[in-house]
């Protein structure tokens, strides 16, 4: 497809830059909902209960505006009579960024259902492991922004960050269940919380299927 | 030195034609290889035999107006008209490169005719800009009739081909029209488009137009042999999301809008009049072809490629004029 001039071609391409946009809005919410995830494990590691459980709804919230932007997206995917070239891979992208919100909101509602004050060194675990998510999905903004702008070079190497954070998050996995193996807490908020180290670390991995698809977009778009 | 100038001057027109078949093979029989009625060798047969057959049978037509409409070349001094055709060719050529490299969809008949209309203004010759008026309306019309024809064949053709047709008999028909309908879009390729590689060369009567429309059939042959199937693959088989009744009526809106203008002389971009024919065919269904700003951005190259082929060339002729001086 590169250098090609044909005006349908042409047309393809422009459908898949318009998706690709689209997908730097999703992103974007994406962001919004680990942030506001962000600001519930803070107001939770303060005990500030009605701060938390406000922002769990605000990742409700969020994770539906972005379940809105992936519909309009499969739609764009699907229908019409000029489709973009790459479009299979770019269906598993947008896919892909769909579970990352989902996986955010999954987590905000484990978080909810933990009402106990934690130990301390399972909240600063817990704290630590959310910065990943929120740095990972960050590189994975820049990404998909330089994906739009042409520039290749630096979206591959903003999913070679991806895939680094990923590997921290999960040594960090490990050392959040060993801090809660070490806190001697109550069956139920065990629980809970290693449910949550589960979901914090499949964030990070949904983060970075979501890198893997935009690699293959990238490279092909060469 | 008239013969480096006439070997230049066709190694353009050469590389112009190349440019087309390469480019734009895939409009006529891409749809055809994506359904799965033709395999890609059998369609780049197809779209060989049908397009250098219209550059050969009619591309003589839109040539003249190329090669004399614009700027009566054959009225002009023969070293200053080979100049003429050079330079026309090397700016359309090299506006084309340019335009491919920055990815803008752009027509080959568009930069031909600004080029030539430039180079004849550079050496103070005779433009004919009532010639020049008549094609620029026809362009603005190129892509609105395709569209009107599409819309219209698929109203019709959808009423009335599902009844008349006995069901068992239909997929064979459908695919029979598509690749029919699919040879027409190419003859009628062949038939306009030659002209913006050769047009300028039998203009200045060095070699006859009968013999340039099969130099330039040859080229636009050779595009498609070498680079064409590329192109016809991905738009068949990845971007064309057409239903067989749909492609057929694009396809025959948009060869018989292109097959208009060729018979009286008309360098049309066959590009704007498929797009043009897809939108109208979309229309009935109410399908999105087109966003406002894709339409704008070939609105916008369709405005600046005649105006910056024209200027390339007036300003390398003047130029040239200089060093020769």
């Amino acid at each position: 497809m590169k250098e090609m001039r044909n005006i349908l071609g042409w047309l393809g391409k422009t459908e898949e830059i318009s998706i690709l946009q689209d997908a730097q809005k999703h992103v974007e919410e994406t962001y919004m909902t680990v942030s506001y995830f962000s600001d519930a494990v803070k107001a939770f590691i303060q005990g500030d209960l009605t701060a938390k459980t406000a922002a769990i709804e605000n990742v409700r919230e969020s994770e539906h505006r972005a379940d809105v932007l992936r519909s309009k997206m499969v739609t764009e995917l699907s229908e019409g009579l000029l489709l973009p070239p790459d479009r299979e891979d770019l269906l598993h992208f947008v896919k892909a960024l769909d579970r990352i919100a989902d996986w955010t909101n999954g987590s905000a509602r484990i978080l909810g259902f933990i009402e106990h004050k934690l130990p301390d060194g399972v909240l600063k675990n817990i704290a630590t492991a959310t910065d990943l998510i929120l740095t990972s999905v960050s590189k994975l903004k820049e990404a998909i922004n330089a994906l739009t702008k042409n520039d290749l070079k630096r979206a591959l190497a903003d999913c070679e960050d991806v895939d680094r954070i990923e590997h921290d998050a999960d040594d960090q996995k490990k050392v959040l269940i060993e801090s809660l193996i070490h806190a001697k807490l109550e069956p139920v908020t065990f629980f809970l919380c290693y449910q949550l180290a589960e979901y914090l670390e499949g964030v990070t991995d949904k983060i970075e299927d979501a890198a893997d698809f935009m690699k293959t977009v990238a490279i092909k778009s060469k | 030195m008239h013969i480096l100038l006439i070997a230049l001057t066709l190694l353009m027109g050469a590389a112009v034609g190349w440019s087309i078949g390469a480019n734009d093979a895939a409009n006529s029989l891409g749809t055809a290889v994506g359904s799965r009625v033709l395999t890609l060798k059998q369609a780049i047969i197809l779209i060989a035999v049908f397009g250098f057959l219209g550059a050969t049978l009619q591309g003589s037509h839109v040539a003249k107006t190329i090669g004399r409409g614009i700027v009566p070349m054959d009225q002009l001094d023969k070293n200053m008209s080979l100049y003429l055709a050079l330079v026309a060719s090397f700016a359309a050529c090299v506006w084309v490169v340019l335009a491919t490299h920055w990815k803008m969809p752009i027509s080959t008949s568009h930069s031909i005719v600004g080029a030539v209309a430039g180079a004849g203004l550079a050496i103070s010759a005779p433009v004919k800009w009532k010639v020049l008026l008549d094609v620029f309306m026809c362009w603005v019309f190129t892509p609105i009739g395709a569209a009107l024809l599409g819309y219209v064949f698929y109203r019709v053709f959808k009423n009335v081909l599902y009844r008349v047709i006995p069901r068992k008999y239909l997929q064979v028909t459908m695919a029979a029209l598509i690749v029919a309908s699919g040879c027409y879009v190419a003859y009628t390729w062949g038939a306009n488009d030659v002209a913006n590689a050769v047009g300028v060369i039998s203009g200045t009567g060095v070699i006859s137009l009968k013999v340039s429309v099969i130099l330039g059939g040859a080229a636009i042959l050779l595009g498609i042999v070498t680079w064409g199937y590329k192109v016809i693959e991905t738009v068949g088989t990845q971007i064309a999301n057409l239903l067989p009744i749909m492609a057929f009526s694009a396809q025959m809106a948009s060869a018989i809008n292109v097959h208009i203008y060729t018979v009286f002389g008309i360098p049309v971009s066959t590009s704007h009049s498929i797009v043009g024919a897809i939108f109208g065919v979309g229309l009935v269904k109410g399908l999105h072809v087109l966003n406002l700003r894709i339409i704008r951005e070939i609105v916008t190259c369709w405005i600046v490629t005649p105006f910056v082929s024209g200027l390339i060339s007036f300003a390398v002729l003047k130029g040239l004029a200089v060093f020769l001086k």
